[in-house]
């Protein structure tokens, strides 16, 4: 059984997310984008709940690798996964935007291309835990780090490098119209993020006491 | 008095050159070809409704597609989390009424 805060985050969120749709309607037009610039305030959210996730996996491989518990373990497999699912959506819904705003699906510059690269390296996590066999929990905790170590590159490359990407001045100057729906959907995705985080985790614990539980049958 | 002839002979022949060059520039002008014309409506204002279907790309079906991704996106790992909790929990129960039979 899951924890009564589960349920409880996820009524939040959907609830919060049940009304989103009318803030962001509140919100002004930005002055060049026009309405594809809506897509902004699922698109922006879920990166940043996406670096979060990011970082969870990475410390949680980090306390793995130092002291070897399977809760940190559990928690590192968990947020990779949720690590992969928030990418694809940002990878998916980012070229929709861009497609309207800069006239091309994809450009290979420094925010989209590492965007792409960490996205490639939980999967490779993923797949590392999945087909790698047993024993390859440290080594796919080391792509975690890698991928972790990542997110500032990705984080500061559009004020480093010449990219039509937005830069990370646009959040802090947002008007108010602009700003309330903005926090109002992190806030969301971060309950969201939260809920599926612990169910994720519920879900390796109750696969490690069966694991355990057939092995000592077996013996 | 010589001077005043190099002078005049230096104008005649600046006119004549004028003169002659004149059609030519004419000519050229005519050749070159005119710019393309602007898409930025500089020469005239066309009502969007107005524009051809290739040149839309209204804004609606990239939002609403943004946003059945995300939704999509979210729904089908809930669903696939849901349903392997289920199984794993379902094995699991059934794995220790098994232990406690023995």
């Amino acid at each position: 059984m899951l924890t009564r805060s589960v349920p409880a985050m996820l009524l939040v969120a959907l609830a919060m997310f049940a009304v989103a749709p009318w803030f962001i309607a509140q919100a002004p037009y930005e002055s060049t984008m026009g309405l594809v610039q809506k897509i902004f305030y699922y698109h922006a959210p879920v990166g940043i709940v996406m670096f979060v996730s990011t970082f969870t996996c990475g410390f949680a491989s980090l306390a793995y690798l130092l002291r070897g518990k399977a809760k940190s373990d559990r928690l590192a497999e968990a947020s990779a996964e949720l690590t992969v699912v928030l990418g694809a959506i940002v990878l998916l819904t980012g070229p929709l935007w861009a497609r309207k705003a800069w006239g091309v699906w994809w450009q290979w510059d420094a925010r989209l291309t590492s965007t792409l690269v960490l996205w490639l390296l939980f999967a490779a996590y993923l797949l590392l835990r999945r087909f790698g066999g047993p024993g390859t929990e440290k080594l796919a905790a080391g792509v975690a780090l890698f991928g972790m170590a990542n997110v500032p590159f990705i984080y500061w490359s559009v004020n480093v490098w010449r990219t039509m990407h937005p830069k990370t001045t646009v959040v802090p100057s947002l008007v108010p119209e602009m700003r309330f729906p903005f926090y109002w959907c992190v806030v969301a995705f971060l309950l969201l993020f939260v809920a599926l985080l612990r169910t994720r985790v519920r879900l390796a614990e109750q696969q490690d006491a069966l694991d355990l539980l057939l092995a000592e049958a077996e013996s | 008095m010589s001077f005043l002839n190099r002078i005049a002979r230096t104008l005649t022949l600046f006119l004549v050159l004028m003169t002659a060059g004149a059609p030519a520039v004419r000519a050229q002008a005519a050749q070159t070809p005119q710019a393309p014309a602007t898409t930025a409506a500089q020469d005239e204002y066309v009502p969007i409704d107005q524009l051809p279907e290739s040149e839309k790309l209204p804004a609606a079906p990239f939002l609403i597609g943004a946003y059945v991704v995300v939704w999509g996106a979210l729904l089908i790992y809930v669903l696939m989390l849901w349903r392997r909790l289920g199984r794993v929990e379902a094995e699991l129960r059934q794995a220790q009424r098994m232990a406690g039979g023995r």
